[in-house]
């Protein structure tokens, strides 16, 4: 596992073809702002091909901070790299809500290895884009589970 | 003006903050999850409070001039609570039932995102403000009974 502290003091790491980003202290919008510029130049960088923000150890994301983690995930998947968020609390997105924030369409997950299955690119289990549901086809196709397995 | 008819709201028992940068709402917003922890509120509402001081402090730094954010425990008869006075002397709001209404914002470099999200993460909403002079904000956020200890 590759470390590496960025500018903005927020470890990224690199393991099993995706960059992970673990947040534990609470982000200002310039931090997150840095941040960002990190993430994306570390993707470029390593040409990783998926994207782990937990955000776990974060309890506040007003609208401002939710927007900028929203175009994170939107330009490092132009990027190439499939990202998903992990660790919202109930509390952040009852906040969310009630801000009436558009997430868009990101991808999120509540566990950190949940969400490294949905964007792990060797792991089979993750989910392609032209598919409608994880899994699908290994139920329709017997040819798929063969590959799999 | 406006600092007159906050002076019901804001103690001098409180913490407040200047707010000139970003920094500053981040160090208003933990500071208001630690005083929320200390008042008991659920991990749900002290996410919903921060979130709250994070937005006013936002709105502060954004587009007014100068302005504060006070934060205090408050309790009545029954409950204990949370609140955040926020004071600015920016551009003030001439209409402010429009100001509550989502998609409103007095500059077009807002998110468009204001002060109608604020009130529904809040228990209680208190606005004044007059154009030119600067706005108040008074809100609050309420915990356990402290008869019964759930929720209020």
């Amino acid at each position: 596992m590759e470390v590496e502290t960025s500018l903005s003091r927020i470890g990224i790491y690199q393991t099993r073809g995706c960059l992970v980003v673990p947040v534990q202290v609470e982000l200002s919008d310039d931090l997150a702002v840095q941040l960002q510029t990190d993430i994306l130049k570390k993707i470029e960088k390593t040409k990783a091909k998926g994207l782990v923000i937990d955000l776990s150890g974060v309890a506040i994301v007003d609208a401002e901070l939710g927007q900028v983690i929203v175009n994170t995930a939107r330009m490092a998947s132009l990027l190439g790299a499939r990202t998903v968020i992990t660790g919202l609390s109930a509390g952040v997105v009852a906040s969310l809500a009630d801000l009436d924030f558009d997430p868009g369409e990101i991808l999120t997950a509540v566990s950190l290895d949940d969400g490294f299955s949905m964007v792990e690119p060797l792991n089979p289990a993750r989910p392609e884009p032209e598919e409608t549901e994880e899994g699908m086809d290994e139920d329709e196709t017997p040819d798929e589970v063969e590959m799999g397995g | 003006m406006i600092k007159k008819d906050c002076q019901g709201f804001a103690q001098p028992e409180g913490f407040r903050f200047k707010i000139a940068d970003a920094d500053d709402c981040i160090s208003a917003a933990s500071e208001a999850m630690n005083l929320a922890r200390t008042a008991g509120l659920s991990s749900a509402r002290r996410s919903m409070f921060a979130t709250a001081v994070s937005e006013l402090a936002t709105n502060i730094w954004r587009y007014a001039v100068a302005g504060e954010i006070t934060i205090r425990a408050v309790n009545d008869a029954t409950r204990k609570g949370v609140e955040v006075v926020a004071e600015d002397r920016g551009p003030g709001i001439a209409d402010i039932k429009a100001a509550l209404e989502d998609g409103f914002s007095t500059r077009e470099t807002s998110l468009g995102i204001g002060l109608g999200g604020v009130k529904r993460l809040m228990d209680e909403f208190t606005i004044t403000s007059e154009p030119g002079t600067g706005t108040c904000i008074m809100t609050r956020k309420w915990g356990k009974s402290l008869q019964t200890g759930e929720d209020a």
